[in-house]
């Protein structure tokens, strides 16, 4: 079972409520896009379920176990995080940088495997890093960074990945890059929970689109449901501009009210 | 009994002239003797009237570095600072040569009468100090004394003089020896034996590596037992396994191959050389075996 | 610890080759000259001569304390290093030896070494764990260069006047000189003694800071994903807090503050490590055992009678190094 369950989750921090009484789940092959306005609360959901967060209440399921009780390393192995930006310390090749996503997998005492640098070579390829692999990260473009980042994430096997704004920075090109990443894996029946702020993308690529507002979910279901002009622009307090192309229906924030 | 009365006058004036010449006397020697240098305060109380003495430096309290501790907790002492001293208004100063020199310049601006000596690397050094102290504060027969008995002791046919001479090294804490033109050396070589270190180091002075030590190898370690109490790095050198390996023995003390001289027989110059003196022939005679 | 790659092999091989020539000519090193076989042949004489003696108890305790010192200071400093994410941390810039050496001095010249030997490297570590504490307290762990460097500064200077402080009122006469020992360290004159009294906790240090490892690679990608990685930060700050305060506190103990072998070590191995801090611990460890021992023979070879302090050595070494890499990083500053 590699059902991610979220339940009842609150998170307050001092007297503020972050979050209040979340619930929704996501199927495994299923690419969820999480969206809302600045300050919603969206980073900290993503940190809740990665259990970087402490809950006020309500728990979260991964993979039919309780994030409290499974021991870090076993998280580990079921979710992969891509935080806002990424960063990394020191300028790793991008072939080391990427193994760095076997660490779960790894002790001190049993270094990575063939069978690991196999993934690790793997997940370079799947992203289109080959010729990029003993290039310092330092040296990247914001694409090429993504892609490292993504490649990363997905050298962990995850069934679960957890992407804030993956495609933030990025030209239309490199985003639907990482779009198709995303859409792959989850072919391969994994899941993704993406956090976003174009509003097109999220209702053309993903499954279903959790809403956040002011930290309550608002509205949780595929895009056709919940991503109507009225709603969206009542949530974002803007004006949206709803069209027509190759009788696929799209949105976009088109200016202030 | 009843004088003519010209010999009452001639009494008169001759108990006036006395009366004179003792009072310019007492006028001329120091009655207020102030020191501000250890070596200076111990030449004071082997010299001195003790209540001429009207203050010591606090070194003198040690008993590990003076001769006469008991009688210096008589005095007020001092740190060698001038604002001590000025308010004691003493007429005279004692002072090294070397030391405390802003305190001596500071008083003889102030006009206060002060002896500088010199520290003595010799024993003759040891007779001119003595010599000079007794004349400046009136008790010359006494310096004269003290320079005889010490005399006798170093007389060049007193001196040890045997075809075999063991081999010696003074080494103190942070590995501190002495060489030529050292008082220490005089009475090492006046002993009988030979100090290898004089050919090794530069100066007079100097700080000798451990491992040199047991290079050279001597027949005798010279050594004191200063501030043994209270921890330092610089006496745990003297607690090193390789010089304890070297002595063949854990404690250092009464085996044949250390001897401990205390440092308050020879670190100034007086009459105490004699019992350093002493003790290194008995080391001699001892190792000489 | 990612990938021990071909290049880091190598350069382990040749560090550990290069540990064996200098501790030979470290043990050759002294104001006595004493020819090479005759060296090798005292390691194993059982005879009591002189020659025996200074090998034995002189200059063999010494190249091992430069070894075990040395160790603990690279692997420490790349260990902060890759902990705090700057390249400028190392135990002697942000006060980690500074208040290592005052603990050992309160607790030497108090003269509670004298009741328990082993007081001296508990004193040792103590300071050092308490300044790693301090400093994560005035300046957070993941602050800025800048800030851990100033708090650095502030905890060092502080350290070194308490150190002298309490050597000047020492009841020892000798004290005072001893501010030069403890401030710029040396390996002079130690004995097996030193080298007994520090090995374990030493090892333990070194042992704990090399697990840290594969942390501090995840940490590379910062806090939150080192997490998701399945690492427990709490953990790994404690073991490198404890790591640390074991390995430099017993180090700067017996041998006084020897400093920026830790800074220098790591930034000239971090090239060959591809800038992994995993697998530069190992290779920083080795890099400050080397760069200690030759240090520790320059101080014989250049200083004719009392020898010069083999931090002032290490210091002209390193802070040339430090002085670039302020330059380097004050672009990023900006």
């Amino acid at each position: 079972m590699t059902e991610t369950i979220v339940s009842n989750l609150s998170v307050s921090i001092g007297q503020k409520d972050i979050l209040s009484n979340i619930n929704f789940s996501i199927k495994s092959g299923e690419t969820v896009g999480l969206i809302g306005p600045n300050g919603s609360g969206k980073t900290t959901l993503m940190r809740s379920i990665l259990g970087l967060q402490k809950l006020s209440k309500g728990e979260v399921f991964v993979g039919g176990e309780n994030i409290k009780i499974i021991s870090k390393n076993k998280l580990a192995k079921q979710m992969a995080f891509i935080p806002q930006g990424g960063t990394s310390e020191w300028p790793l090749t991008v072939e080391n940088l990427v193994a760095l996503g076997r660490l779960p997998y790894t002790t001190n005492f049993s270094p990575p495997s063939p069978i690991d640098w196999e993934i690790i070579q793997n997940s370079i390829d799947l992203c289109g890093l080959k010729d990029l692999s003993t290039r310092r990260v330092s040296s990247l473009s914001g694409g090429e960074w993504a892609r490292v980042c993504f490649a990363r994430a997905i050298s962990s096997e995850p069934n679960l990945l957890l992407a804030d704004e993956p495609i933030a920075f990025l030209d239309p090109k490199h985003c639907f890059q990482i779009i198709t990443l995303i859409k792959n894996l989850a072919a391969r029946g994994k899941s993704a929970l993406v956090i976003l702020h174009d509003l097109s993308i999220t209702m053309r690529f993903f499954d279903r689109v959790i809403i956040l507002k002011d930290g309550k979910l608002v509205a949780v279901g595929s895009p056709k449901e919940v991503m109507s002009e009225n709603f969206i622009a009542d949530t974002f307090e803007v004006d949206i501009l709803q069209g027509q192309a190759n009788s696929e229906s799209f949105i976009m924030p088109w200016k202030i009210r | 009994m009843r004088l003519p009365c010209n010999c009452n006058n001639i009494l008169g004036l001759w108990l006036v002239f006395l009366v004179f010449i003792f009072s310019s006397n007492v006028y001329a020697y120091p009655k207020r003797i102030a020191s501000i240098n250890l070596c200076t305060d111990q030449l004071l109380f082997e010299i001195a009237a003790p209540n001429k003495i009207i203050s010591i430096t606090y070194l003198s309290l040690d008993p590990e570095i003076s001769n006469h501790p008991k009688r210096a907790k008589k005095y007020r002492v001092n740190h060698g600072l001038a604002e001590e001293i000025v308010h004691l208004n003493p007429d005279l100063i004692l002072a090294g040569k070397y030391s405390s020199l802003s305190a001596t310049k500071i008083l003889r601006k102030l006009g206060f009468e002060i002896a500088e000596f010199e520290p003595a690397v010799s024993i003759d050094g040891i007779y001119k100090n003595i010599e000079r102290l007794s004349n400046l504060i009136g008790r010359p027969n006494i310096g004269r004394k003290l320079i005889q008995k010490i005399k006798h002791k170093f007389n060049p046919d007193n001196m040890e003089n045997h075809a075999k001479k063991p081999t010696a090294v003074i080494f103190k804490a942070r590995g501190f020896t002495l060489g030529k033109n050292s008082l220490a050396n005089e009475v090492v070589l006046h002993s009988g034996l030979t100090n290898i270190a004089q050919d090794k180091i530069r100066g007079s002075f100097d700080y000798m590596p451990l491992e040199q030590l047991i290079a050279l190898n001597p027949d005798l370690i010279i050594t004191d037992a200063f501030n043994e109490n209270s921890p330092s790095l610089s006496q745990n050198l003297l607690k090193h396994p390789a010089l304890g390996k070297i002595t063949q023995i854990g404690s250092r003390e009464n085996h044949p191959n250390v001897a401990v001289v205390p440092a308050r027989y020879w670190n100034c110059g007086n009459s105490f050389i004699t019992h350093a003196l002493a003790q290194l022939k008995n080391w001699q005679i001892k190792v000489n075996k | 610890m990612i990938k021990f790659d071909r290049k880091a092999l190598l350069w382990s091989v040749l560090l550990i080759f290069l540990i064996f020539v200098l501790s030979l000519l470290s043990l050759s090193q002294g104001p006595t000259f004493l020819p090479l076989d005759t060296i090798i042949s005292s390691l194993y004489s059982q005879a009591n001569t002189s020659t025996n003696i200074i090998i034995q108890e002189i200059r063999l305790p010494r190249t091992l304390l430069s070894i075990m010192i040395g160790a603990a200071l690279g692997l420490s400093g790349a260990a902060l290093q890759g902990y705090l994410r700057n390249p400028l941390a190392e135990p002697g810039i942000i006060g980690v030896s500074g208040c290592a050496a005052l603990g050992a001095v309160i607790v030497f010249y108090s003269g509670l070494t004298s009741i328990i030997s082993i007081a001296l490297p508990l004193g040792g570590m103590a300071g050092a764990a308490i300044s790693v504490l301090l400093l994560g307290l005035l300046a957070g762990y993941k602050s800025s260069v800048m800030t851990i460097i100033l708090a650095g500064v502030a905890i060092t200077s502080l350290a070194g006047s308490l150190t002298s402080l309490v050597l000047s009122l020492a009841p020892n006469p000798f004290a005072t000189f001893e501010i030069f020992f403890w401030l710029l360290g040396s390996l002079a004159d130690r004995s097996f003694e030193h080298v007994k009294l520090i090995v374990f906790p030493l090892v333990i240090g070194i042992g704990l800071l090399l697990t840290t490892g594969r942390a501090l690679d995840a940490l590379t990608l910062g806090e939150d994903v080192a997490s998701s990685l399945g690492f427990n930060l709490q953990r790994i700050k404690w073991t490198i807090v404890i790591g640390i305060s074991l390995a430099v506190g017993v180090a700067v103990s017996v041998s006084g503050i020897i400093g920026f072998v830790g800074l220098v070590v790591p930034h000239l191995l971090r090239p060959i490590a591809d800038f992994r801090p995993g697998i530069l611990l190992p290779l920083s460890m080795l890099g400050g055992i080397n760069l200690t021992l030759a240090a520790d023979i320059l101080v014989r070879v250049v200083s004719q009678g009392p020898e010069l302090k083999l931090g002032i050595v290490t210091a002209l070494i390193g802070s040339p190094f430090f002085l670039y890499l302020v330059i380097k990083s004050r672009s990023k500053l900006q």
